[in-house]
C-alpha cells in the first residue's frame, strides 16, 4: 500500500507532496521541506561511501525499515522521485517510471510551468491518483 | 555478491572496529569515511524515524544505491553494527544482530580488560567476527574474485 509521495528539485527543496494513505505520518509543511532536503543530503554522502566504482552515481535508491519501505529514483536531469509503502508493497520501481512519465507529460509540457518551482498542475494531480489507484489494484 | 566491509560504532560516534574484506574502490581518508558513516546514518536514523506510518517505528534495517548495499543493526545500547556488501544480498541486518549477540556480547562485553569507547583490539572478536562473515553464503564471491584477478 503506498503511503506519501515527495517530488524533489536538483537542488534539494520539494515541489510536490501528496499522501496516498491515512496512516502515512502527518507532518507540517516545514517538516516535508525539511525530510526532502535531508534526503538529498543523504543520498549524495551515499554516493561518496560507496565501497565500489558506480556508473552512474546516484546513491540511494531504495531503504528498508521495519514499518515502511522507500524507493526513489532520480532522472538525468536531478530531479528525485520518492516514495514511500509498506513493506510488502511490489513494483514501487515501474510505478515512479509511471510517475516520470506523468511527470513530463503533464507538468514539463505545461507552458506555465516555471522548471524548479513547486507543482501547481491540475492534470497531474488528477493522473497521479489514477496512476496511484491503478496500482493499488494491480498489486491486490 | 561480495562483502565488502564493516564498521561497528558506538553511541558517541567512535569507530570500535572497521574490518574490510574487500574495497575496489579506494577511500582517501579512513577517519573521514568512517565519520561520514556514522552522520549519514545519524541523519537516516532520524529521517526514517519521522517518516514512519506508525510511532515508534522506522527502524532502519538496510539501504540500497545502484552499487552496494548498506545493512544496519542498532543495540539496545546504541551500538551501531554496519554491513556494506554489493546488491542482491537480501536483509543481512540479522546476521548484523547474531554477530552483536553472539561475538559482541561474549568476546567484548565479558572482556574485563575492554575499556568502552576505544578500539576492540580483541583478536577472539576479530577471528569469530572473520569467520561468520565467511561463512555467509555471499562471501563466496570474494574468494571467486581474488582467484581469477
Amino acid at each position: 500500500m503506498l503511503l506519501s509521495l515527495f517530488v524533489v528539485n536538483k537542488a534539494g527543496g520539494l515541489i510536490y507532496q501528496q499522501n496516498f494513505s491515512d496512516t502515512a505520518a502527518k507532518l507540517s509543511s516545514n517538516d516535508y521541506l525539511r525530510l526532502a532536503s535531508t534526503f538529498h543530503s543523504i543520498q549524495a554522502i551515499s554516493r561518496q561511501l560507496s565501497p565500489a566504482h558506480s556508473r552512474f552515481g546516484f546513491g540511494i535508491e531504495r531503504i528498508e525499515t521495519d514499518t515502511f519501505v522507500l524507493q526513489a529514483f532520480q532522472s538525468q536531469t536531478g530531479v528525485k522521485f520518492v516514495v514511500t509503502a509498506t513493506p510488502e508493497t511490489k513494483n514501487l520501481k515501474n510505478f515512479l517510471r509511471r510517475l516520470y512519465e506523468l511527470y513530463t507529460d503533464y507538468v514539463l509540457k505545461n507552458p506555465f510551468y516555471e522548471l524548479d518551482m513547486p507543482i501547481r498542475c491540475e492534470l497531474w494531480e488528477v493522473m497521479l491518483q489514477l496512476a496511484a489507484e491503478e496500482h493499488q489494484r494491480s498489486a491486490s | 555478491m561480495t562483502v565488502y566491509a564493516f564498521y561497528l560504532f558506538d553511541r558517541q560516534g567512535n569507530c570500535l572496529c572497521y574490518r574490510e574484506w574487500s574495497r575496489p574502490k579506494l577511500m582517501k581518508d579512513a577517519t573521514q569515511d568512517q565519520k561520514n558513516t556514522f552522520g549519514v546514518l545519524f541523519a537516516l536514523k532520524n529521517f526514517c524515524k519521522k517518516l514512519s506510518p506508525q510511532q515508534p517505528g522506522g527502524q532502519l534495517k538496510n539501504y540500497s544505491t545502484d552499487v552496494y548495499s548498506l545493512h544496519y543493526f542498532e543495540s539496545a545500547t546504541g551500538l551501531r553494527f554496519v554491513l556494506l556488501t554489493s546488491r542482491g544480498t537480501g536483509d543481512l541486518s540479522g546476521v548484523l544482530r547474531d554477530i552483536y549477540l553472539n561475538v559482541y556480547v561474549d568476546t567484548v562485553t565479558r572482556n574485563p580488560l575492554y575499556v568502552p569507547g576505544k578500539s576492540i583490539q580483541s583478536q577472539l572478536f576479530l577471528s569469530k567476527l572473520d569467520s561468520t562473515i565467511k561463512a555467509l553464503a555471499c562471501f563466496q564471491d570474494n574468494e571467486e574474485r581474488k582467484s581469477t584477478s
